[in-house]
């Protein structure tokens, strides 16, 4: 367990001395979702409508565009290897790695979203909801991806291959994540979209740390 | 790559691999690290975990927006050394004199060094190294030479894959030569 946190330690500060990816990420969400209302026009209603909408498609591709480096940069300069080597069981280096892609990309979007619902024209009582949708659905967002990551570790083209691989698997994060935010703009009751959300992530939870870890190995040998 | 290779190593034993360019030297020593699936036969390290194992390959898996003292001590961590090992490796390596400059503004034997270091901090009781001497100066491929040796009186285990003579006493060499496929992989011609 020292060791867990030792190595997201590690990623939050190497994150934080290149803060560009970081940077990069939430950019490209601030920027696309402000595209939006340039693209949609000003008409009432309408951005309000699809906003939710935009804020999850565009939180799915800011997370997509990262990744590529939950595995790739360790495995460049070589300290997945000695990781892998290390004593440390393998399911436990991808639940630090998936963790730390979280905080450093996730956490961000989570932030944002609120001060980018309001160029979206959505009402200020959503504030909440899309923080705790986002905050319930970016982290699956993260454990499924670093499948992809491993899986596509030595592919060639891997930056087309993964948002293949991941993108399809995203789609009930996307229905529920959505749709969670849109009752409660309308005033419904939406505890229980909050809890298939919250489901999801147990479930990629249990699971993605190990399937990742199998893919990795198979990628690595 | 290579077949009928049997091999074994007792504590304070040293083994050489040497070989031409692309003859599995490197292959033999990642099965032995468990970073590749033999296609066949196995490997067994200590009694039967690889947890007392250490790899040290090609490239150093330093950080270079790290400094060298946190690249580390974030091992120490994995390896759950304590502060005295760390403090050891480090003077050991004598990497004093960098220890607070990120290691990408290392040379290529500064961070050979700060890389093997890490061996220092595993705790680890068989050693597997792929060509640590590159890059390395005199003075310091006789202080690596130094830190094997000690390694190996204190009871450790070390595979060493090289192309450079070493000072190091190995009880086993093998060549890799001697294991060559009769078969060889690529065939010429024949589409």
């Amino acid at each position: 367990m020292k060791q867990f946190w030792a190595l997201i330690r590690r990623d939050l500060r190497l994150s934080f001395r290149q803060r560009a990816d970081s940077l990069m990420v939430a950019g490209f969400f601030a920027v696309t979702v402000i595209l939006f209302p340039f693209g949609v026009g000003p008409e009432p209603g309408v951005l309000e409508r699809i906003g939710a909408g935009v804020l999850w498609v565009t939180a799915l591709l800011a997370a997509l565009l990262s990744l590529e480096h939950v595995f790739a940069d360790d495995a460049q300069d070589g300290a997945l290897d000695l990781l892998l080597s290390s004593p440390l069981p393998d399911s436990v280096i991808v639940a630090a790695k998936i963790v730390s892609h979280w905080l450093t990309t996730g956490v961000p979007l989570i932030i944002l979203a609120p001060i980018l619902g309001v160029t979206l024209q959505m009402p200020s009582s959503s504030i909440g909801p899309v923080m705790l949708a986002l905050a319930l659905g970016t982290p699956t967002l993260s454990l499924i991806g670093a499948i992809g990551a491993a899986l596509t570790l030595s592919a060639r083209r891997r930056g087309v291959l993964l948002p293949l691989i991941v993108l399809p698997l995203y789609i009930p994060v996307l229905i529920f994540g959505v749709g969670a935010i849109d009752a409660a703009v309308m005033g419904f009751d939406n505890s229980r979209l909050y809890a298939v959300l919250a489901g999801f992530l147990l479930i990629s939870g249990a699971l993605c740390p190990w399937a990742a870890a199998a893919a990795l190995r198979a990628a690595r040998l | 790559m290579f077949e009928g290779l049997t091999l074994s190593l007792a504590a304070g034993e040293a083994l050489i691999v040497t070989g031409p360019n692309g003859s599995g030297k490197s292959t033999l020593l990642r099965i032995l690290a468990g970073l590749l699936e033999p296609y066949a036969g196995e490997v067994k390290i200590g009694h039967g975990d690889t947890d007392s194992m250490c790899f040290a390959g090609h490239l150093d898996g330093l950080k270079g927006a790290l400094t060298v003292a946190e690249n580390l001590s974030f091992w120490a961590e994995i390896y759950g050394a304590d502060g005295g090992a760390l403090h050891d490796a480090i003077s050991l390596m004598d990497l004093a004199a960098v220890a607070d400059m990120p290691a990408d503004m290392l040379s290529a034997g500064w961070r050979r060094r700060a890389g093997l270091a890490r061996l220092l901090l595993s705790g680890a009781a068989t050693w597997v190294l792929d060509e640590p001497f590159t890059a390395l100066d005199k003075e310091n491929v006789a202080r690596l030479d130094g830190v094997l040796t000690q390694h190996l009186e204190s009871g450790g285990a070390l595979v060493l894959a090289t192309h450079q003579e070493t000072a190091l006493r190995a009880q086993h060499r093998i060549d890799m030569r001697n294991f060559a496929p009769a078969q060889p992989l690529i065939q010429d011609g024949g589409w």
